[in-house]
C-alpha cells in the first residue's frame, strides 16, 4: 500500500467517523483474523480507478456506529435502519477517501453502496490496502481493492 | 425569507435523518419537514404541496438529483424554491453540472450544523 493511499484512508476514516458518528478512530495492530464481522458494506468505483472499498465491521462497531448516528439504542432500530446507516457511512467514507487521494480531482464514479453477506466475498480486483481500526474499543477493518 | 416547510430528498433514511437534525440544530426551528426517497417521490409530492426549501442528494435511483433540479427549475410553480444540494465528495466532479442545473447552494457530506449555518445562514429565520 502506498504511503499516500494509507494516509488518505486513515484521514478519511477519521473524518467520517468523527463527523457522522462522533467517534474517535485510530489505526490498530489487532490482527485481521481476530475481527469477527457479520456483513460487509461494499462500494465499487469505475473511474478514474476501478475497484471497490469494503468495510468489515465487528458486531460492537456496528452497534456503536448505528447507535451514535441514530441516537437510539441498537435494539430499537429496524434492520433496514441499521443497514441503511452502514451503507451511508461507507458512501461518505469512500467520497472522502477519493477526495484525499486524487490530486487531479478527476471525475469520480462511485456505485450505490451495497451489503455483502457472503463471508468469502472477494471482489475481482487485488487487495491494495487493508487496515484495522480501533473505534474506542470497537474494531473494524477496511479493504481497498483496485486494478 | 421565511422558511416554514422543507422537503428533504435522499434515498438514504439515515442521510435524511442527519440532514434534518443538522438543520434543526443550525437554526431551522419551527419548521415542518417532509421527506422523499428519490426524485420521483419528490416531484409527486410537489405536485400538490408547497414547500419553501428543497434539500436534495444527487445520487438516487429513479430520478437523480440533477434531473430533479432541472425539472423543478423549468416548472413556473416551483422554479423560485431555493434548492440545496447535499452531496458526497465523490460527486465533486458533478459540481459544474450541479451548479448549471440551477442548484442554489451546495453542501458536502458529512453534514454538520456548522456547515449548514455557513452555507444557509441567510435563510435561517431568527
Amino acid at each position: 500500500m502506498s504511503k499516500k493511499m494509507k494516509e488518505a484512508l486513515i484521514r478519511a476514516t477519521e473524518i467520517t467517523f468523527s463527523e457522522m458518528a462522533f467517534m474517535d478512530v485510530m489505526p490498530s495492530k489487532k490482527p485481521e483474523k481476530d475481527i469477527e464481522f457479520s456483513h460487509i458494506p461494499y462500494i465499487s468505483f469505475t473511474n478514474p480507478y476501478r475497484g471497490g472499498l469494503a468495510l468489515y465491521l465487528s458486531s460492537e462497531a456496528k452497534r456503536r456506529l448505528t447507535e451514535n448516528i441514530h441516537g437510539r439504542s441498537f435494539e430499537e432500530l429496524s434492520l433496514k435502519e441499521i443497514d441503511d446507516c452502514l451503507l451511508e457511512i461507507l458512501n461518505v467514507l469512500a467520497g472522502n477517501f477519493f477526495e484525499m487521494l486524487d490530486d487531479k480531482k478527476e471525475v469520480m464514479s462511485l456505485s450505490l453502496p451495497e451489503l455483502i453477506f457472503d463471508r468469502n466475498f472477494i471482489p475481482h480486483y487485488p487487495c491494495r490496502a487493508s487496515m484495522v481500526f480501533d473505534a474506542e474499543g470497537a474494531f473494524f477493518m477496511e479493504k481497498l481493492f483496485m486494478e | 425569507m421565511n422558511i416554514r416547510k422543507i422537503l428533504i430528498v435522499d434515498d438514504s433514511s439515515t442521510s435524511r435523518m442527519i440532514i434534518k437534525r443538522c438543520m434543526e440544530i443550525a437554526g431551522f426551528h419551527e419548521v415542518e419537514y417532509r421527506e422523499a426517497q428519490d426524485g420521483l417521490d419528490a416531484l409527486e409530492y410537489l405536485q400538490d404541496n408547497k414547500v419553501d426549501l428543497i434539500v436534495t442528494d444527487i445520487k438516487m435511483p429513479k430520478i437523480d438529483g440533477v434531473t430533479l433540479i432541472k425539472k423543478i427549475k423549468i416548472n413556473p410553480d416551483l422554479k423560485d424554491i431555493p434548492i440545496v444540494v447535499v452531496s458526497s465528495i465523490g460527486e465533486k466532479a458533478l459540481d459544474v453540472e450541479i451548479r448549471s442545473s440551477g442548484a442554489d447552494y451546495v453542501i458536502q457530506k458529512p453534514l454538520s450544523p456548522g456547515k449548514v449555518t455557513e452555507v444557509l445562514g441567510d435563510l435561517i429565520h431568527v
